[in-house]
């Protein structure tokens, strides 16, 4: 490395720089402060990039990473795992529409907003991503009272959170997915050895019925302007059963 | 390694340090929605490249992939024409090396200018810079990096680090003080 040298004006000034920034040797660093003493114009020079520092540390704070960026980079590592033993995202979306065409007799959950393809894709990939990971919810708790308000500020409205456990539906926790680009709260039960994942997105409707797509049980309901799906690999009758408790008035 | 050890790895190793990516990205980016594809397609070459990572410094690793998923895709998007220094006519890298050196003592008044400057003002300020300058500098003022780091992240020498970012501050600096009206 080219060391700058202080006898050279603009090596002075890179060590004046490297000694507010703490990067120089104790000798290095008493040498530049003597010089400071003994010249006005470094002074001012120091003083200038104090100032400059002190205003973009103060202007620009760190900030964490938003919940739906985490999501996006939480379904990175999911999907890659997924991938070894199922059908990649895009054959499986495919073979979502085929399916919807099929079952045109069954009530499937044709939804009024969103209808994508991407959107019902986008479902099942939050359910699967709680399905491989370790962790299966962003927030882990059987206490509704810890789930709700963990969705504050992550989610423009924190879904109802039902404690179903007498019924032998234990709230695991919640997560955020990200549907059409946005984030929505969703809630993971555990039945037996099931997840269920229990989606509601505000200002949005689903027609009410239920579905089987490539091994899980859909079932989509409204509520008060919210439109609800629910996913599992849990046979559709305890899932109706589910969706039939989790509608009750609290 | 199996994909449940990659990706424990990767919650190891790359999730403490997204926030830095993720600022990084949108410095390089100016632009959140960019930032987030920039950062979603860093962490999927991360967690390709998983098993490389042993030892050495995780941030600086993740940075540096950042970095280069960042300049890839801006060049393929046509975003924006990179301005490096490569790119600068001999007068303007005598200028921008000067920093349009000025004679005369600073005052205390001038000094002050600097240190109320507001984030509109140092963003537009920033952008004006050359990216070399401008990547040096949000690693160092913003983000907090080490000169090390930094060198590791951009892959050049330290004392390229710290010319770069003397330079990029003295044109602050200097853009600052003549901002007052």
């Amino acid at each position: 490395m080219k060391i700058p040298r202080a006898e050279e004006p603009e090596g002075t000034n890179l060590l004046l720089h490297a000694y507010l920034d703490g990067e120089l040797d104790v000798a290095s660093a008493i040498a530049i402060e003597r010089k400071i003493e003994a010249e006005p114009a470094l002074a001012n020079q120091a003083a200038d990039i104090h100032a400059l520092r002190a205003a973009l540390r103060n202007n620009f704070p760190s900030e964490p990473i938003p919940p739906h960026v985490q999501s996006r980079i939480d379904a990175v590592v999911s999907k890659d795992r997924i991938s070894r033993w199922r059908p990649t995202w895009a054959s499986m979306a495919a073979s979502l529409v085929v399916a919807v065409v099929l079952s045109s007799t069954s009530t499937w959950l044709a939804m009024k907003t969103p209808v994508s393809s991407a959107f019902t894709s986008e479902l099942i990939d939050g359910h699967l991503r709680s399905l491989v990971a370790q962790q299966p919810t962003d927030v882990a708790s059987s206490d509704r009272h810890t789930v709700k308000p963990w969705f504050n500020g992550k989610v423009s409205q924190s879904p109802r959170v039902k404690d179903l456990s007498a019924a032998g539906y234990v709230l695991a926790g919640g997560r955020v997915d990200v549907l059409e680009k946005v984030a929505v709260p969703t809630l993971v039960y555990n039945r037996r050895k099931h997840l269920i994942s229990v989606t509601a997105v505000p200002e949005a409707a689903a027609t009410p019925g239920s579905a089987s797509v490539k091994g899980f049980n859909i079932v989509s309901w409204n509520d008060e302007g919210v439109a609800y799906w629910a996913i599992s690999d849990l046979n559709l009758a305890e899932l109706n059963d589910f969706a039939r408790l989790y509608r009750e008035p609290l | 390694m199996g994909n449940d050890g990659k990706a424990s790895r990767f919650a190891t190793v790359v999730q403490p340090h997204l926030s830095d990516a993720y600022t990084l990205a949108r410095w390089l980016t100016r632009d959140r929605a960019d930032a987030d594809d920039v950062l979603q397609e860093a962490c999927l070459r991360a967690f390709g490249a998983i098993e490389q990572q042993s030892g050495g410094n995780a941030r600086a690793w993740l940075l540096a992939i950042v970095r280069n998923t960042a300049y890839t895709w801006l060049k393929d998007k046509h975003r924006i024409t990179l301005v490096g220094l490569d790119d600068l006519t001999e007068q303007d890298i005598v200028r921008v090396e000067q920093g349009g050196e000025q004679g005369g003592v600073t005052t205390d008044p001038e000094t002050e200018m600097i240190a109320r400057a507001d984030a509109k003002q140092l963003e537009s300020l920033i952008a004006g810079l050359p990216m070399e300058f401008q990547e040096t500098l949000v690693l160092r003022d913003i983000q907090g990096l080490g000169y090390h780091e930094i060198a590791e992240v951009v892959g050049v020498p330290l004392g390229t680090v710290m010319s770069r970012l003397a330079r990029a501050r003295k044109r602050l600096i200097l853009a600052l003080k003549e901002s007052r009206s």
